[in-house]
């Protein structure tokens, strides 16, 4: 407590306050961020599974007698 | 298998920031000089120094990288200074509106944390156009660890020369943390705890989020080289490191190159 | 690495690409000082700074040329298959970024005290030249390394001044604040020892990092 003698004379609070409020959003607004930037990941990574395994069902279907060579494709002589 | 402790990591995360923050502003009492405006401290301080460690940190990963030659080393120290980039970013603003409200300007050079903090973001902005500018992914790495090494050491020899040349014209309450009365200083470790797991959280998440994309890239190239059908040629213009670890890179590299 | 360092010497001697260059450069810096800052004159903290930042952006032209030619004429390929020790590459290429930064100042500081610098150089001389030996071996050190670690990038003009910059931002903290005392008119003293051991240690800490790090940049 006491006399602040200091040259910065602090600010009342509801000038104070909206600094402070603006680098608590800050650091709300940089997770916020993070996490947009998360669900578009997540989408697109569903997406590119989906059509894998789109991709991975035409494989079998359409060459199964090939991929059972293949399988046994290093059976030595 | 990065995502293993996601989960309670982000519990934890979640837990002590909520603490901090009840801590910040219920508990922690009012500073004489600065007033209320002195709570910023506690956002600001705690994104400076866990910033500015995990530049460190991501220059002692490229130390691994560059001892191992393991591609999953590259790519957390990649993560690693690009978190801290953001962090940096954070710690500019949060400090330009700490300036703002104590001096009324929105940059003062007297503040050591603030000017190391500017000249260790022009640094590290160029990591990404450095690597952007190298094709050879092995080759990119490399450089980018060098870079990394480099800027690592350099990030505590900055601090301190730029600490050396301020002059002490206005007490630096940001800085000076070995005089804080008990309750404020709970809450700023509380705080420095909050904000360095929000870190490895984040780092966390980017890294299982790169490693799924890179394992469906290599079950794609796998799916469409056995179709014998011709992979599309992705010619991501992503700076950021695409491989795992050396047995998928061997896998990704033969069947890449049986693809062309 | 004598035959080395006589090499690059030899080359720069003959084809005369990077001295030149910097020391016109910086004689023309001076000039725009003159002009953008309105002065005749100047001294102590403003000396200092011109002084230095001129040297920095000079060195910094000398940089950027420094790999160039083996970059392009495959001098690189050539050296790695001859069995030497690639640090001997490294020390060499330093110890010309030295030599070209020594005729620079040869060059300027003469050209500085002649064109802006108010008090005379005399006195000062001693402490400066201590004072820019040691900025100048952290220039080499962090120079080289930058110079190799961009030269083999596509954006390699840019690249290279945009990483070199901040990593010489505390050269110049030092440099600068060691010589503004001595080039003060009102009562020159001797550089601040504070500042020169500063200095020499950054320049230990890279020069440490350069020699570390070197070989990974000559892989391939």
């Amino acid at each position: 407590m006491g006399v602040a003698l200091a040259d910065l004379p602090a600010l009342p609070l509801h000038e104070a306050g909206k600094y402070v409020a603006a680098a608590y959003v800050v650091l709300f607004a940089l997770v916020l961020i993070y996490v947009a930037i998360m669900a578009i990941r997540l989408s697109r990574i569903e997406r590119e599974l989906g059509e894998l395994l789109e991709l991975s069902e035409n494989t079998v279907a359409s060459a199964p007698p090939d991929r059972e060579l293949a399988g046994q494709g290093s059976t030595p002589l | 298998m990065y995502g293993k402790g996601l989960r309670s990591l982000s519990i934890s995360t979640i837990a002590v920031m909520t603490a901090a923050l009840a801590l910040v502003f219920f508990y922690a009492p009012l500073e004489a000089e600065q007033g209320f405006l002195q709570k910023i401290f506690y956002v600001h301080v705690p994104l400076a120094i866990v910033a500015l460690c995990g530049f460190v940190a991501g220059g002692i990963m490229a130390i691994q990288h560059l001892r191992t030659r393991d591609p999953s080393w590259d790519m957390r120290s990649y993560v690693a200074i690009h978190m801290s980039l953001i962090f940096g970013v954070g710690t500019l603003i949060t400090g330009s509106i700490w300036a703002k409200g104590s001096w009324g300007h929105w940059w003062v050079w007297d503040e050591p944390t603030l000017v190391s903090f500017l000249i260790v973001f022009l640094l590290y902005a160029t990591y990404q156009p450095l690597r952007f500018a190298i094709e050879d992914p092995e080759r990119q790495a490399r450089y980018a660890s060098v870079f990394a090494i480099t800027a690592g050491a350099f990030v505590p020899l900055n601090f301190i020369a730029v600490r050396l040349s301020t002059a002490y014209v206005h007490p630096r309450v940001l800085g000076g943390t070995s005089n804080l009365p008990g309750p404020m200083a709970l809450t700023f470790v509380v705080s420095l705890i909050g904000i360095a797991l929000l870190y490895v959280t984040l780092c966390k998440y980017e890294l299982t989020a790169k490693h799924a994309r890179a394992q469906l890239r290599a079950l794609r190239r796998r799916l469409t080289a056995d179709d014998a059908a011709t992979p599309p040629v992705r010619r991501s213009r992503s700076a950021a490191p695409t491989t795992l670890h050396p047995a998928a890179m061997m896998t990704a590299r033969v069947t890449g190159k049986e693809g062309l | 690495m004598g035959a080395l360092l006589r090499k690059e010497l030899l080359v720069e001697l003959r084809t005369l690409e990077s001295v030149p260059g910097m020391s016109l450069f910086a004689v023309t810096t001076f000039v725009v000082f003159h002009f953008a800052l309105n002065r005749n004159v100047v001294e102590g903290d403003l000396a200092a700074g011109i002084l230095w930042v001129t040297l920095l952006f000079a060195a910094i032209l000398g940089i950027n040329r420094l790999f160039v030619a083996d970059a392009e004429e495959g001098g690189f390929d050539g050296f790695l298959l001859a069995p030497v020790d690639r640090s001997a590459m490294l020390l060499a290429k330093a110890l010309t970024l030295l030599v070209y930064l020594l005729v620079l100042e040869l060059v300027a500081v003469p050209a500085f005290a002649l064109l802006l610098l108010g008090p005379s150089l005399g006195h000062a001389l001693p402490g400066l030249i201590g004072v820019l030996a040691l900025g100048d071996l952290g220039v080499a050190a962090i120079g080289t390394l930058v110079a190799a670690l961009a030269v083999r990038t596509r954006a390699r003009d840019l690249l290279g001044p945009l990483l070199a910059l901040p990593l010489l931002v505390p050269i110049v903290i030092g440099g600068a604040r060691a010589s503004s005392p001595v080039l003060a008119s009102a009562h020159h003293a001797g550089p601040s020892a504070r500042w020169l051991l500063t200095l020499g240690l950054y320049d230990l800490v890279f020069g440490l990092i350069a020699y570390a790090l070197f070989d990974f940049l000559l892989e391939d």
